[in-house]
């Protein structure tokens, strides 16, 4: 976490010495991992909360090209009950994290809402603490749809963005291979106006 | 002079990359994961009338410094390798739903199973004070599927089990032919069905049930919690009578062939997914098998100890007005690296 604040003040340097056209955010997430519900016992699905942040570069007015990074703050996985979307009801606990390459495309030039894709491509960690920790890395390549409003200049609430991540590789110990998202957060744009 | 602009950027991306929830001491592969030795079991017994503290069953690993070369199947032409033996050391009860076949108790029982270099079990024998007391074997084919379990009880009434599997085209045992000495042989068949739109086939679905020994079991999730799934299943058990009605389920809690949590609950409420109700008789006792605790070794091995309760579940007797609480015995499996 220090590491992400130091990563913000340097954003932070970057806005006051030079203005590039350059936005972060800051965002909650909900993911789902589901599982393959096959025997007794087995994972069933993984769910986890993270805070994603990141910064991007706007190329032009309606493309952004950046990094994103989230981790975990809670998470669970669900072995000897069903998910059925019961979160936080799991018998272990699960934490997810990725960093990625991150393009983020306008469809909009509205004054207030304006609709977005992105496009992405790194690598996603997965750990399951079941009193031994088993930890996945993988690289994963992922898209996602959203709308933004527009308060001022500067700040942007991401109302609402949806999000899938397909993993290049399953999790070794379990039928894992996407994980699916919402999010919901803040970008505050950097530098000149948008 | 560099401009912070130029530096910013490459500096959050190195920064991003260099964060990272995995640790050293993770488990990141297959292998490494295989490797695991189980450590011990903590054995939580959830009683109606007794509070039984958590006890623990020690387990030890012995390798091999010479692996045994044996064979590994009926025929004795296919040859394995033993390689390690894990020893268990039973815990004293205070009370206990856990009991052995072998009407051992006390201190001194001791559990051994040994294992074939690519984990699979060769047998398992309990003996009290370096006594045999009851040997479990497992004989396989060339693709190491189970072929038979032997179980030989050595009480004052010796009982030897020698048991074959015959598996349908899905790989899932279809009928046990059980043969043992002046009894005829035994036939029993097993029928499956699905408890989710892509869940494997677990037992149940059988308009029959399965008889053996006097009682009929009707294996199922009916007992299990609404939305259950495949995590749960169990057997309901009456007579023909119909005066007894017992009834179990079963939770694991599985990784691979790591096996970390195991339940077992004596039902005597109503409820569950298929709504049951009436008289379940008295609370159940359970005969120690060992595929409590090497079922995640075994292909299908939830299936397996769910067909051999007709030998590891022995019911309440028949009463008026008996229990309406359950009661249930966990193992939690503890692992070291």
């Amino acid at each position: 976490m220090i590491l992400l604040i130091c990563g913000i003040g340097a954003v932070g340097a970057q806005a006051q010495f030079s203005l590039p056209r350059f936005d972060v955010e800051a965002k909650i997430a909900q993911s789902v991992m589901p599982g393959g519900d096959k025997e007794d016992g087995t994972l069933k699905a993984m769910e986890t909360t993270n805070i994603v942040l990141g910064a991007h570069w706007q190329i032009t007015q309606n493309i952004a090209l950046g990094w994103i990074y989230s981790n975990s703050l809670r998470g669970n996985g669900y072995n000897n009950k069903d998910f059925k979307f019961n979160i936080g009801g799991g018998d272990s606990q699960a934490y997810s994290s990725y960093n990625a390459i991150d393009l983020r495309v306008s469809t909009g030039r509205a004054a207030r809402w304006r609709p977005y894709l992105n496009l992405n491509y790194g690598k996603v960690e997965i750990v399951e603490d079941k009193g031994f920790r088993l930890a996945n890395k993988t690289n994963a390549f992922g898209g996602g749809i959203g709308i933004m409003r527009r308060y001022g200049n500067h700040l942007y609430w991401n109302v609402f963005e949806a999000s899938a991540k397909s993993f290049s590789q399953k999790l070794f110990w379990a039928d894992v291979s996407f994980m699916v998202e919402i999010k919901t957060g803040f970008t505050y744009n950097i530098g000149k106006r948008k | 002079m560099v401009r912070s602009s130029k530096v910013g950027f490459p500096l959050l991306l190195i920064i991003g990359f260099s964060c990272s929830i995995i640790k050293d001491s993770d488990i990141t592969s297959l292998s490494q994961l295989n490797q695991l030795r189980l450590s011990g079991i903590d054995v939580t017994q959830n009683l109606a009338t007794t509070i039984v503290p958590t006890a623990t069953i020690a387990v030890t690993d012995s390798i091999y410094k010479t692996p045994i070369t044996t064979t590994i199947d009926l025929n004795n032409k296919i040859n394995g390798t033993i390689v390690r033996q894990s020893i268990f050391t039973w815990p004293v009860f205070t009370k206990t739903k856990m009991i052995f076949r072998s009407k051992i108790s006390s201190t001194g029982i001791v559990i051994r199973t040994s294992f074939y270099d690519n984990g699979n079990p060769r047998g398992t024998t309990v003996s009290q004070n370096n006594q045999l007391k009851e040997w479990y074997s497992y004989l396989y084919n060339s693709q190491w599927r189970v072929t038979n379990v032997i179980s030989r009880v050595f009480a004052t009434d010796t009982t030897v089990y020698n048991d074959s599997l015959i598996y349908n085209t899905q790989g899932y045992v279809s009928t046990l032919l059980r043969r043992s000495k002046g009894a005829p042989l035994v036939t029993l068949n097993f029928q499956y069905q699905t408890y989710s739109s892509n869940s494997l086939p677990q037992l149940g679905g059988s308009s029959s049930a399965v008889q053996y020994n006097g009682y009929n079991y009707n294996y199922g999730n009916c007992n299990c919690p609404s939305s259950s799934g495949n995590s749960c299943s169990g057997a309901d058990l009456n007579t023909n009578s119909g005066q007894l009605n017992a009834r179990y389920i079963i939770t694991g809690a599985q990784t691979n062939s790591i096996l970390t949590q195991l339940e077992i609950d004596d039902i005597k409420t109503g409820g569950g997914n298929c709504g049951n109700s009436g008289n379940t008789g008295a609370y159940d006792t359970y005969y120690f098998h060992p595929l409590m605790i090497n079922r995640g070794y075994f292909t299908h091995g939830d299936i397996l100890l769910n067909i051999y309760s007709i030998d590891w579940w022995l019911p309440g007797a028949v009463t008026t007005g008996g229990p309406t609480t359950n009661e249930g015995i966990t193992f939690k499996f503890n692992y070291a690296r």
